[in-house]
């Protein structure tokens, strides 16, 4: 009898202030539990795609996750700098094919910026083995030109041509290297890695910046203008990691072990798969904790639905009682409860699946540029549909609980309960 | 044929001897009976009997030809809204619906009172409008909730719905035990006008004595009753 | 960048060289153990299943240079045992393919080293056959490395147990790190249980 179904309506409507926040709380349990899930599936997404083709990561010894997280993701603190000679010695090694040092350190308005040779734009592969494509421009040329990630020139508003200034470390406190501004020759597309929320220069201009610094400061007294720069030698003294390919990739094993053992300085070399996949067992921890909170906050606040409505069970026998005037019988108002709570979870569901959406809005940028992780506005993913559906079939089981109880109360009650 | 018909009725709670025994009772169409007796009498039992809420043990109780211990549950509930109003002492409206809405509720449920209510309407809130006027409630209450309202004018919109769509017969109980003295009068002249108006049974059940004089036919529960249990 | 210093700091303590990794109940170094036995004969034209040692030519021996030292004789500290792993590890570094085995289908199990980051899909991938390939375990000889290429990707991560069929084909080098390598063509990839 749909006419039913109106009056569950307009009855539940009537009682919209208690079963509002138990809404509330599944929803907001809905949110918990589909976000985790979407950073999940997008953080990995998102850590996949800035590595393809890279065989070794090489850097001064320490943490190899360290390193590939602040050479390859410009997360985390900076590492030891590693020598140039040493990424000479690399270079030209017979059985490396190709070789990209990368300088870091500098920044500009929380940005990163990298110090690569120009090949860097020819030779980095990311995602399943994608090259990196110009949206304008070229690569840098002269001496103080930089190219801009697709992230950057959006944010910031830069278009070719447009001038910056660059600043020594992170943070807004960085000293700037104000007498040297850099012109934008180049604006990348959009890859989707840290790529995106990087400015690239060249290692000469990162050495050219420096010329008049020392440990970390201007020297006082010492500024050498830009024109003059040319008259030095800018060959890097030091760089922060050094992307190796091999001639073949079977010998990964060999190449790490002398790299290992090199003598001139400890040095040490990453297989970036190996230590990210190190990374993902450590996270799913995490995620599988998390997510188990979470399915147990969902399960309070459909305990608290169940309550809510058993709890407002007993003003309402009058209400089945006239129900059952009418017409309805035990049964009925038994369907009546169970729809009640079915209907209550589903739309806690679509409230839930509403600001989850909402969160990824506010949160998503944010989380982009500082900690280059891309969450996406999507149709809810496998996982995410496995959990809706789980919540909603709890909460269907959880409502016949007041559904059963209004079938015995109206049994027994008949027309005249003892309210 | 009587409106209601009983002979040899037997009824017991499970679990219990029996409260309920009347051995022949019968009702004409468009009778009035007052019924009154002391609690445990088995008044409510006799109600929920004829409402067909409860089935009893033995005998025979059918309500204008039909036998009720023959119907399965579910067709008691519709036999139920099809041809019986109900009238409580207190709390008759969904608090969530508006007087209009309270008034059509049976109409809903059944497409034989429906039908019967249409065929001198246009629409149902036509229908339910008329009643409610004749009932002396103004058109400014019929949109309103039934919270607004005072215990006598919700105790007239619940007549409005026990009328509507022409049952054969109203069960009252106790409908006038929250009213005011002064009104309870004016209440059952209207409830009983109306029955007469419709040819409609009326089977009012009270303990206040003072509202005998209207009925023709009085009934004492535990004289009809031999099985009823004092205080 | 900033405000990350902490949650780096723990990540990396967290982190020993190998750090857990995934792989039943492996110790590192430990050799793949051998496989329940086929229920049924290979029927013509499937892939051979081998194991590794059919991957070194029959006449190679990876321990010949040690012929003639007592080992157990020998302090870590000598020179003479530093000379002798030294050699070791040149004689691994010439270590032959088996010829045999070129253009062959095969069928054989091994652990998996991640190339590229993919966390769960990889196109292309090495096989080793023990445990734990990372710097405290010395690196496996060249021919005991197969670099497998699949044409879709694979779901496998590091350290995963596999049963890899393919072609396997010996590609010639031009490093000092030996003078050829195996590269498999992968089909297929299917879990491997140990007996």
């Amino acid at each position: 009898m749909t006419y039913l179904f109106v009056l569950a309506l307009r009855s539940a409507w009537n009682r919209r202030l208690t079963l509002g926040f138990t809404l509330l709380a599944i929803a907001l349990s809905v949110t918990l539990l589909l976000t985790i899930e979407r950073l999940r599936v997008d953080a990995r997404a998102s850590f996949v795609q800035a590595v393809s083709g890279t065989d070794l990561v090489v850097g001064a010894r320490g943490s190899p996750l360290q390193l590939i997280l602040y050479a390859v993701f410009r997360i985390g603190s900076a590492t030891q700098e590693m020598s140039w000679a040493s990424a000479e010695a690399i270079a030209q090694h017979p059985a490396v094919a190709w070789t990209l040092p990368l300088a870091l350190g500098d920044s500009h308005r929380d940005y990163p910026v990298l110090g690569a040779p120009r090949d860097y734009f020819r030779l980095l592969r990311h995602g399943d083995g994608e090259p990196l494509r110009f949206a304008e421009g070229v690569p840098y040329a002269g001496l103080f030109e930089v190219v801009l990630g697709a992230e950057v020139a959006e944010r910031l508003g830069y278009r070719l041509g447009d001038r910056l200034i660059l600043a020594h470390g992170g943070g807004h406190l960085a000293p700037e290297h104000a007498d040297k501004p850099f012109t934008v020759v180049g604006i990348l597309a959009r890859t989707g890695t840290p790529i995106d929320r990087t400015l690239h220069v060249s290692l000469e201009a990162i050495e050219a910046i420096h010329l008049d610094w020392q440990g970390g400061a201007p020297i006082p007294g010492l500024t050498i203008p830009p024109e003059l720069v040319g008259k030095f030698d800018l060959t890097p003294k030091s760089v922060t990691a050094v992307l190796v390919g091999l001639k073949s990739r079977a010998q990964v094993f060999a190449m790490q072990r002398w790299v290992q053992s090199y003598p001139d300085e400890p040095l040490m070399a990453v297989l970036p798969g190996v230590t990210l996949d190190q990374l993902w067992e450590i996270m799913a921890v995490a995620e599988r904790s998390l997510l188990a909170v979470s399915a147990l906050v969902a399960g309070v606040g459909l305990i608290g639905l169940v309550a809510v409505i058993l709890a407002g069970l007993n003003e309402r026998r009058r209400e089945l009682a006239i129900l059952r005037s009418v017409g309805a019988g035990p049964r009925r108002l038994m369907l009546l409860l169970a729809l009640e709570g079915a209907v209550l979870t589903l739309l806690a569901i679509a409230l839930g699946l509403a600001l989850s959406h909402l969160l990824v809005l506010l949160v998503g940028p944010w989380l982009a540029s500082q900690y280059g992780v891309w969450l996406r506005i999507a149709w809810p993913t496998a996982g995410q549909w496995l959990w809706l559906a789980a919540v909603f079939l709890v909460g269907l089981a959880a409502s016949l609980v007041p559904a059963w109880r209004a079938y015995r109360l109206s049994l027994a009650d008949g027309l005249t309960p003892q309210v | 044929m009587p409106l209601i018909e009983i002979e040899d009725l037997r009824f017991a709670w499970p679990g219990h001897p029996p409260c309920l025994q009347i051995d022949r009772f019968t009702l004409e169409r468009g009778e009035a009976i007052f019924l009154h007796g002391p609690s445990g009498s088995g008044k409510s039992t006799l109600l929920a009997l004829l409402a067909g809420v409860q089935v009893a043990l033995s005998g025979r109780l059918s309500i204008g030809g039909t036998e009720l211990a023959r119907l399965h549950a579910p067709e008691r509930d519709r036999f139920r809204v099809d041809h019986v109003g109900l009238i409580f002492q207190q709390f008759n409206l969904l608090p969530y619906l508006s007087v209009i809405d309270n008034v059509t509720l049976p109409c809903r449920f059944s497409s034989l009172r429906r039908q019967r209510a249409l065929a001198d309407a246009g629409d149902l809130k036509e229908a339910a409008g008329r009643l409610l006027s004749r009932l002396d409630l103004a058109p400014a209450l019929w949109t309103r909730r039934t919270t607004a309202l005072s215990v006598g004018q919700q105790q007239r919109v619940a007549v409005a719905r026990a009328l509507i769509g022409r049952p054969d017969m109203i069960l009252a109980d106790e409908p006038t035990s929250a009213l005011d003295a002064s009104r309870q009068e004016a209440f059952l002249d209207l409830l009983m006008q109306e029955c007469a108006r419709s040819n409609i049974g009326l089977v009012f059940v009270s303990h206040d004595l003072r509202l005998v004089s209207r009925f023709r036919r009085i009934e004492e529960m535990t004289r009809l009753n031999p099985m009823a249990r004092g205080e | 960048m900033r405000g990350m210093r902490p949650l780096a700091l723990i990540l990396a303590t967290l982190f020993l060289a190998c750090g857990p990794v995934s792989g039943q109940d492996y110790k590192l170094g430990e050799k793949i153990r051998p496989a329940a036995p086929a229920k049924t004969s290979p029927a013509a034209g499937a892939p051979r299943t081998v194991n590794w040692d059919d991957l070194m030519p029959a006449d190679w021996d990876p321990l010949a240079v040690l012929k003639g030292l007592d080992l157990a004789r020998l302090d870590d500290a000598d020179p003479r045992a530093q000379k002798a792993l030294d050699d070791l590890k040149k004689a691994w570094d010439k270590a032959p393919p088996n010829r045999q085995l070129h253009g062959q289908r095969i069928r054989i199990p091994g652990f998996v080293v991640s190339l590229d980051g993919g966390p769960k899909e990889l196109r292309e991938f090495l096989l080793v056959p023990y445990f734990g390939a990372c710097i405290h375990v010395p690196p496996p000889p060249p021919n005991q490395v197969i670099h497998a290429v699949a044409r879709s990707p694979v779901k496998v991560r590091t350290m995963d147990t596999v049963w890899a069929t393919g072609r396997l084909e010996i590609v010639r080098s031009v490093t000092p790190f030996g003078a050829a390598t195996y590269v498999m063509q992968v089909e297929h990839v299917a879990p491997y249980k140990a007996r």
